[in-house]
This record gives C-alpha cells, sequence and structure tokens, in this order.
C-alpha cells in the first residue's frame, strides 16, 4: 500500500473478530477492580469476592457463563447470613443462588462485558443491602413459592375462592405416565380432557379445604421447608394462626384415605399442602376405626404425617384469558358467532378462543359445512388428524381440547339454512371469503336492523397480498355492498395495484377444485386483524370499521383505516336508510 | 535509560535472548522419539498385563504436562547437572486397580510393573533408569530425561476419555493435528497419582495447566515470555536457586500482573520484567498459593534458608534490572550487565539496545475506571 493511500474499504463481509478472548480479559478487568479474584479451582469464569465490600462484606461467587450476557451472571452468596440478620429475600434455598436481577425485564450489553459485570456487581449490593435493611421484607413473601416447594399443582378456582375444593388426579394427555393434579371445586373443565384420554370419569377428588390466610413467609433460620406435621404447625402457629388444626381436621372428615390435601391461599400465592400418614400407622384401626377422633391422635405422634409442599399455578379461565391482555377486557361472556373455518377462519376461531370466547358464560359458535382435505393441510390450523371431519366440528373438537373452560359450539350446516340464529349472538363474524355468501348475509343483516348484532367481515386480497376487516352495524356507515355497489364495478377501497392479476389454481389430478395460492403467513394475519377487531369491539373502541395489512406490496396499494361512509344508491342499505 | 525489549524478545529471524533459550530441534525430536518408545513399551506392558489378568486389553492414555504443555521449556543453562524435563503423564482406569471408588491395589505394585518394563527400555535404548517418589525418570541423553507419573481416574471417566479421544484422534487425522494432548477430555476431579511413599494421592495436573492457558489469555503471552526468562535467571544462578520451583516462578508472575491490574502490565518486555521482579522479593516472602487450590502453597518446599536467599536474589535481581532498564545509557553496558543477570545467551549485540527512544518519560498509565453499564428494560416480547 502507498504511504498516505486511504485504508482500504472494510468490506462488509469481512470475519466478526473473535471477541470472548477478549472478553474475558474485560471481565477480568472488572472484577479485579472490585477486588474479585478468580477462582481457578474450577473450569470456567468463576471469580470469589465480597458484595457491598465496604458495608455488609457478604462474601460471594460470581460465575460468568454465557459471555453473551442473555443469561446474567449467577451469583451465590457463600454465607448467606452474612451481614444479614437472617432473612435474606432473593436467595434461593438450595445453594445460595441469589436473585438480584430479573432477566425478563433486563437486557444486558454484551459488547460492553467489563460494565455489564459492574452493572451486575453493582445491582447485587443494591439488593443486599435492601434486603437488610429490611426494605425487601415483602420480597421474602412474594418469592414464597420458590422456597415452598418444587411441585406444582393446577388450580382451576377463582382468586377468592373459600371453602371445600377438590384434588384430582387427571390425564390431560396420552401419556399414561403423565399426570397432572387439578384443584377445583366441584368440577373442573378439564375433567373433559381426563375422560377423554382415558374413557373414564375422574374419580371424586380429594378433600381440600382452602383456607384464606395472610401472607406466607419464613425464618431461613427454621428447619425448612416443614417435613412433618410438627414442624408444618410450627411454622403455621407464626403464619397463619387460623389454619392450624386444619390438617387434622381435614382427616376427621374424610373416611379411608391416608392421604389428605389443605390449601393455603395467601395473598402471595395458593400453597397446598398434602400431608401423608406415614406406613407404619396406616392401619384399619388408626384410619377407620378411630376416625373420629384421629385429630386427637394425630396431634400425639405429629412425626408420623409427611408433609410435601406445592404450589398452585392458577389455571382458571379468569387468569387464562386476562393474563395477556393488560388493561383491556377479553371475551369472556360475550356471545360470538364465527361463520367459515377455513384457513382465516381456524386461526381467528383459536384467536379468539384464546381471548376467551366461549369463556364466562359466553359461547363461541362454529359454522361451517366444508370438510378438511389433504389440500388443506398445508394452510391450516389443523392437521392429519382431522382429515375429512367437518371444519366447524374439527375446530370446536380441536380447541375444547387446548382450552377446556370454554363452551364451543359447532354446526355441520350451511349458515344460509339457519339464518335465524344469527340474531342470537352479540356478534357475527364471516371469514368465509365468498364475496356472494357476504353480500347475502349483509342482505339480511340489513333487513333485520336495528335487532342485529354487528357483523365483522374478513377476507384477503389478491394472492394473499392484504387482509381486509370491516365492520358493518351503524346504519349511518357503510354496510358490506355499499364497499363495492356493482358487483363488476369498482371497489371502494382499491388495495390491488393496477394489472394485478390474481393467480388462480386447479389441481384436477388431485381433486382439488378451483382455489387461490396463498401462504399460511397471510390466513394467519388475516385472522390477527379480525382478532384485534373483535377484541377492540369487546372494549367499546371499535375505532375503524374499515382496517386494512397490506401483505404484499409489490402487488398492493396500502390504504389509510377508516370509517366509510354509507352510500346512497347502496341496492342492499340504500332504501332502508 | 536503556530499552532492552529486543534484546530479551524479537519477533522474525533477529536474534534475542528467547530464542536463545529455545531447545534445539534435533534436542526435541529426540525427546519425542524417546516419548513415543516409552508409550509403545508402556501400551504393550498394560495389554499383555490387563489381558492376562482380566481378560480384556486396557490402553493406557498419555497427556505430556510440565513445561513442555505449558510452553515454558527453556534449554538447559548448565549441562550437567540441569537437563531438559518432559513430563508424560500415563492414565489408567480405576477398575484396572481393582477398585470402583479408589484403587485397592497400592501404587508400588503399580509402579513395579512400570519400573520392570521401562528399566528394561533403558538397558535397551541404552538409557538410565531412576526412580523419584512419584514418577519413574528415564534419562535420554546428558542434557534430558522423561518422568513418566502414573495416574488412576475412575472408569466411567476413562471411558468417556477414550471415546473423545478416538473422536478427536478421527478428526486429527483429517486435520493433521497433534492428538496427543487433548486435554479437555481429561476428567479434572478423582484423578490420583501413584506415590512410591504415600500410595495414592489427589492430583490433577491439569488444573495447573488450565490456570496457566486461562492466565495468558488474560495477560497475552507476555507472560509466558517473563515466566521464561525467570526461569533462565533462576537456572543461571545455580545452585542458590535450585529450590525455586519453576511453578512457584510463574504463580509469583501471575499475582504481580494480578497486583499491577491487566491495563498496567507493560507492553515492552523489559518493562513487564521489571515490573514482576519490583514485586518477586515480596511474593517471595510468601505464603504463595496454588491458583487452583488455595489450601495448597507452591513456596511449601522451600527451606528457610533458600527462601532468604532467593529473596536475596531477587532484591538483586530487581536492583540491577532497574539499574539497566531505567539509568543504563550505555548499550554495552546494558548488554554486560543483562549478561552477568542471564548468562551468556544474551546476544552480544549492542545494535538491539535502545537508549534514545527510551528517554521518553514513562508514563504509567491508570486503569480507567469502569462504570457500571446503565439498566436497559426489555422492550422485546417473545
Amino acid at each position: 500500500m502507498l504511504r498516505g493511500s486511504p485504508p482500504p474499504p472494510r468490506s462488509a463481509n469481512r470475519p466478526v473478530p473473535e471477541r470472548d478472548d477478549d472478553s474475558v480479559r474485560r471481565i477480568h478487568d472488572a472484577f479485579s477492580q472490585r477486588n474479585f479474584r478468580r477462582d481457578f479451582s474450577r473450569r470456567g469464569l468463576h471469580y470469589i469476592g465480597l458484595l457491598d465490600e465496604t458495608g455488609l462484606k457478604v462474601p460471594a461467587v460470581v460465575s460468568v457463563d454465557d459471555l453473551d450476557f442473555i443469561r446474567p451472571p449467577v451469583i451465590c452468596l457463600t454465607d448467606p447470613e452474612a451481614g444479614s440478620k437472617g432473612q435474606v429475600p432473593h436467595v434461593l434455598r438450595s445453594d445460595g443462588t441469589f436473585c438480584y436481577l430479573d432477566r425478563k425485564s433486563v437486557v444486558l450489553d454484551r459488547y460492553k462485558p467489563a460494565e455489564t459485570i459492574i452493572q451486575c456487581l453493582e445491582r447485587a449490593d443494591q439488593v443486599l443491602r435492601d434486603a437488610v435493611r429490611g426494605r425487601l421484607v415483602d420480597d421474602l413473601a412474594e418469592e414464597f413459592g420458590g422456597y415452598w416447594s418444587d411441585g406444582e399443582v393446577l388450580v382451576d378456582l377463582p382468586p377468592s375462592f373459600e371453602g371445600d375444593a377438590k384434588v384430582h388426579i387427571l390425564r390431560l394427555d396420552r401419556d399414561p405416565e403423565h399426570k397432572t393434579i387439578v384443584v377445583s371445586h366441584d368440577k373442573t373443565s378439564f375433567a373433559k380432557l381426563h375422560r377423554r384420554n382415558t374413557v373414564k370419569d375422574p374419580g371424586p377428588g380429594i378433600l381440600c379445604p382452602i383456607i384464606l390466610v395472610p401472607p406466607l413467609s419464613f425464618d431461613p433460620k427454621l428447619p425448612w421447608p416443614p417435613k412433618d406435621l410438627a414442624q408444618l404447625n410450627g411454622w403455621l402457629k407464626k403464619m397463619a394462626p387460623n389454619a392450624l388444626g386444619s390438617i387434622e381436621a381435614a382427616f376427621a372428615r374424610t373416611k379411608d384415605l391416608h392421604i389428605q390435601w389443605i390449601c393455603l391461599s395467601a395473598p402471595n400465592g395458593r400453597f397446598f399442602v398434602s400431608a401423608e400418614i406415614a406406613k407404619p400407622y396406616r392401619t384399619p384401626e388408626f384410619l377407620k376405626n378411630r376416625r373420629a377422633s384421629i385429630a386427637r391422635t394425630l396431634d400425639r405422634i405429629p412425626a408420623a404425617v409427611e408433609i410435601s409442599g406445592y404450589v398452585g399455578v392458577p389455571a382458571d379461565e379468569g387468569y387464562v384469558f386476562s393474563r395477556n391482555l393488560g388493561h383491556m377486557k377479553n371475551l369472556a361472556g360475550k356471545r360470538i358467532l364465527l361463520i367459515g373455518c377455513g384457513t382465516v377462519g381456524g386461526f381467528l376461531a383459536q384467536h379468539l378462543a384464546q381471548s376467551g370466547a366461549g369463556a364466562g358464560g359466553g359461547r363461541l359458535m362454529l359454522v361451517d359445512d366444508d370438510e378438511l382435505q389433504g389440500a388443506n393441510l398445508g394452510r391450516h390450523l389443523l392437521g392429519a388428524p382431522y382429515l375429512t371431519w367437518n371444519k366447524a366440528e374439527a375446530c370446536a373438537d380441536f380447541l375444547g381440547q387446548q382450552l377446556p373452560h370454554l363452551d364451543i359450539g359447532f354446526s355441520c350446516d350451511s349458515i344460509m339454512k339457519q339464518l335465524a340464529i344469527l340474531q342470537r349472538y352479540d356478534l357475527c363474524i364471516d371469514a368465509t371469503g365468498e364475496e356472494a355468501l357476504s353480500i347475502a348475509l349483509n342482505d339480511y343483516a340489513v333487513r333485520k336492523r336495528p335487532d342485529f348484532p354487528p357483523i365483522l367481515y374478513t377476507w384477503l386480497e389478491g394472492n394473499g397480498a392484504a387482509a381486509v376487516g370491516f365492520m358493518s352495524h351503524d346504519p349511518d356507515l357503510a354496510c358490506f355492498k355499499c364497499l363495492k355497489v356493482e358487483l363488476a364495478g369498482e371497489k371502494r377501497f382499491r388495495l390491488l395495484r393496477e394489472g394485478v392479476e390474481i393467480e388462480t389454481a386447479r389441481n384436477l389430478a388431485c381433486g382439488d377444485a378451483h382455489y387461490i395460492p396463498f401462504p399460511v403467513s397471510r390466513a394467519a394475519s388475516a385472522a390477527g386483524l379480525a382478532c384485534d377487531m373483535v377484541l377492540d369491539w369487546a372494549n367499546n373502541g371499535e375505532r375503524h370499521r374499515w382496517r386494512s395489512l397490506t401483505m404484499d406490496h409489490r402487488t398492493a396499494n396500502e390504504v389509510k383505516d377508516g370509517n366509510p361512509k354509507r352510500v346512497v344508491k347502496c341496492p342492499a342499505c340504500g332504501g332502508s336508510a | 535509560m536503556a530499552n532492552v525489549s529486543k534484546v530479551l524478545h524479537a519477533s522474525g529471524d533477529a536474534a534475542c535472548f528467547l530464542k536463545n533459550l529455545n531447545i534445539a530441534d534435533t534436542d526435541r525430536a529426540c525427546l519425542m522419539e524417546a516419548r513415543e518408545k516409552v508409550r509403545d513399551c508402556l501400551r504393550k506392558t498394560f495389554a499383555a498385563l490387563t489381558k492376562q489378568e482380566l481378560g480384556v486389553t486396557v490402553h493406557p492414555r498419555f497427556f505430556t504436562q510440565g513445561s513442555f504443555a505449558y510452553r515454558t521449556i527453556n534449554d538447559p543453562c548448565w549441562t550437567p547437572p540441569q537437563q531438559m524435563d518432559l513430563d508424560d503423564g500415563a492414565y489408567l482406569p480405576m477398575t484396572f486397580i481393582q477398585g470402583v471408588q479408589r484403587p485397592s491395589v497400592a501404587a508400588t505394585a503399580f509402579f513395579k510393573v512400570v519400573d520392570a518394563a521401562l528399566e528394561k527400555l533403558a538397558k535397551e535404548e541404552g538409557w538410565q533408569f531412576g526412580k523419584k517418589p512419584t514418577c519413574s525418570r528415564l534419562v535420554i541423553s546428558s542434557n534430558s530425561h522423561i518422568d513418566v507419573p502414573l495416574y488412576a481416574i475412575p472408569d466411567a471417566e476413562f471411558e468417556k476419555l477414550e471415546k473423545q479421544m478416538k473422536s478427536f484422534d478421527a478428526m486429527a487425522r483429517d486435520a493433521r493435528v497433534d492428538s496427543d494432548d487433548r486435554w479437555d477430555a481429561l476428567p479434572s476431579d478423582c484423578v490420583l497419582l501413584a506415590h512410591r511413599e504415600h500410595d495414592w494421592i489427589s492430583s490433577d495436573p491439569r488444573k495447573i495447566r488450565d490456570w496457566f492457558v486461562e492466565a495468558i489469555k488474560i495477560y497475552g503471552p507476555v507472560l509466558r515470555r517473563v515466566c521464561r526468562y525467570l526461569k533462565a535467571w533462576r537456572d543461571h544462578h545455580r545452585p542458590h536457586l535450585d529450590d525455586v520451583s519453576s511453578i512457584l516462578l510463574m504463580v509469583c508472575a501471575f499475582e504481580a500482573c494480578e497486583d499491577l491490574g491487566r491495563p498496567n502490565v507493560p507492553g515492552r518486555d523489559d518493562l513487564a520484567l521489571l515490573r514482576i521482579a519490583e514485586r518477586l522479593p515480596r511474593l517471595l516472602e510468601g505464603p504463595v498459593y496454588n491458583p487452583t487450590d488455595r489450601d495448597e502453597r507452591v513456596d511449601g518446599r522451600l527451606s528457610a534458608a533458600s527462601r532468604r536467599i532467593a529473596i536475596d536474589m531477587a532484591k538483586k535481581f530487581d536492583a540491577e534490572l532497574t539499574e539497566i532498564v531505567e539509568k543504563c545509557f550505555d548499550p554495552e553496558e546494558a548488554i554486560e550487565r543483562l549478561t552477568a543477570l542471564f548468562g551468556d545467551r544474551i546476544p552480544d549485540q549492542i545494535d538491539l539496545v535502545d537508549v534514545t527512544k527510551a528517554a521518553h518519560a514513562e508514563i504509567r498509565s491508570h486503569a480507567p475506571r469502569i462504570a457500571a453499564a446503565p439498566t436497559v428494560g426489555k422492550s422485546t416480547s417473545a
């Protein structure tokens, strides 16, 4: 290279330099600054030092096992009680692992390894100081589940439930080895799955009184978790005196069983206790003849009852269908009719179900007179197990398995043969994409106004170039026919670019009649658009009644969403307005 | 002020001290050939023995350790008595030694077999055979020997090792690389070393080797070179420093770097050596711990008297090196004084000494303080 000539341009595809060694060096510098020493007795990057080194001086081992910092460094307190007066929240009981950073909320910078290490150490110092100064007493309660047990039970109960519930051991899938503990009041919707998988009704279940208690926490200095009734009662005395004796009482109320459950329902979670009478005591004398006085007997031999803890995982419909909606309302309680369970309708049915349609006394009704064929498999919600099933029935069956809470109905008849049912719903959705059917439905709807629910039409334009959702209800605004007054005329909103030809296909050899090719992704997007409009409707925020989503900008234009007005010469609504 | 870094280390064909410390290619070839003969001999011995005793053939695995593995080997300074030393560990599965958790056969029985085989080999090759507490020694020439320590590892670990070695052997054939030392395949716990007097003792040579590899990763190859200068200094000053082990010098060099902080370790070899030499007397006072096991001291073998001598010599070393690097303006004098410190393998070339540029004041760098990265909340969702 000549002197003074510019440096060669950096090639865009030059190899990315190896960063790991450099990261290791920079990480070492950061730890050195904090007076941490590398622990060479173990493989990997482990550093030993003091957290909050000028104050609490808590010895810790920091392990950096991910140089990409997708996982934050693991901090273990080697003496979890150092500097504190016992209770240190955020320390997991098994090995002193210190929980100082919520990896679900913070993103760490892999390009600044040294700064990231300092950030983590400073954060750990702060959490530790706050913990010791008692600022995090609530945290211990918040994390109580982490200390209580490793086992989980599904809780199909409303959050405020108090009183007698039942524990069921259910099979939610086909694997006979795979059993799930479900707690519910009376009958649980999960029982449907058990019946389906075992062809048997689940047993009557084991009594499980749900007792409301104050927030639960524990003293790490005492034996933890409780292993027998004596230890449990010792802890209950302090934490939840109102639950004291409830295990014994539950035993006295049931017959024959050597196992008993209770649930401590606290503001910081629902914690289950299963109590099992140890083998040597499982005599008829003990379990039957003296059942009435079992409370007193157990009181004398508390160590004969073994205790296991389970954490309740909410699976009730209120939780399942509201968790992901933030401040939005879900579709529970609504009566929704979905016409067309093809590719768009199938995905939409799933979206609606996951948004709570069919929950809380509501109903999701699916209508389709077509069967699932091999040709559908490439872009339908459902697969081979449902081949030759009616699409509406198949979707209802599939969603019923996934979300047993829901009331999902189906009809295998054409909607045109049962138009009267439309008026029984709060919302009708036409996802058939069949223009003639939509025009017919629209005509019926307009005639029945004002005693007719809103109808949402959704379809794809071109070869999935754009998706459209249109909600029709307000007589001052456009009806479906207003969007194209003349069947052969221009559309009011021209999404497809001029001259774009729609590719159609036909595989006669495969028995596959006329169809329009487009990938599954376009159908899923259309279903997404429609589901959004349904949620807006449920939240009284209908905003734009006509919305589109342009997916192929080569063949489709973008058109602004809006509220198109009625057209006077519309053959459907023009005369009636 | 004299910049003597080029005297110590230069790239390319230029002469330098470090190149003069390298062992000759013929010596290396000779050692490798001898190592192969020793391995072959032990492979055959154990194959026959295990076939007869257990009905299956057990092949021992070998790992070279020590300065050969760390690449810190120097050509000996005074021969005799100093010799190049190649440590080649032989590894066997635990059940061969008839125990599951620990060997039930005494280490002496194990040594008996190895000693007999190697003694026979020594006779055939015209080598000298010797016994050390933890190994059998084969002196293959006036200036070199091979030590064979014997290790036992749990069967499961041995099987893993065999498997990985096999797949690596296959890979190595394609890549034409040396497959002898596949260290990461070696288990790091539960490695037992046969000892003639104390039977079996826990000892894992890989941990030290891993530490050194990691230390070089952090401080760069200058640390390895400084270790070699320090070893050369020790070797030159025989017999006064004979008790100062190589591992002690290596750990001291590392600890000095830790003390300096990585950004303060100079890039120039002479300055890096000087910064470390400044800290050497204090470090030699001890205690110096094994970086991979803080319960073990690497200065444990130093007697009080040897330690006193070592500290004293280190002080002189520091003073002399300071004089050369920081006060000397005469290249000839610099070379002369370096030769007195390290011996006549210091190249007698005054043109390698730079006294003009050295007059610049050395600016001691301070590591910029690392600030914490700002907390950034997540904005994307799965």
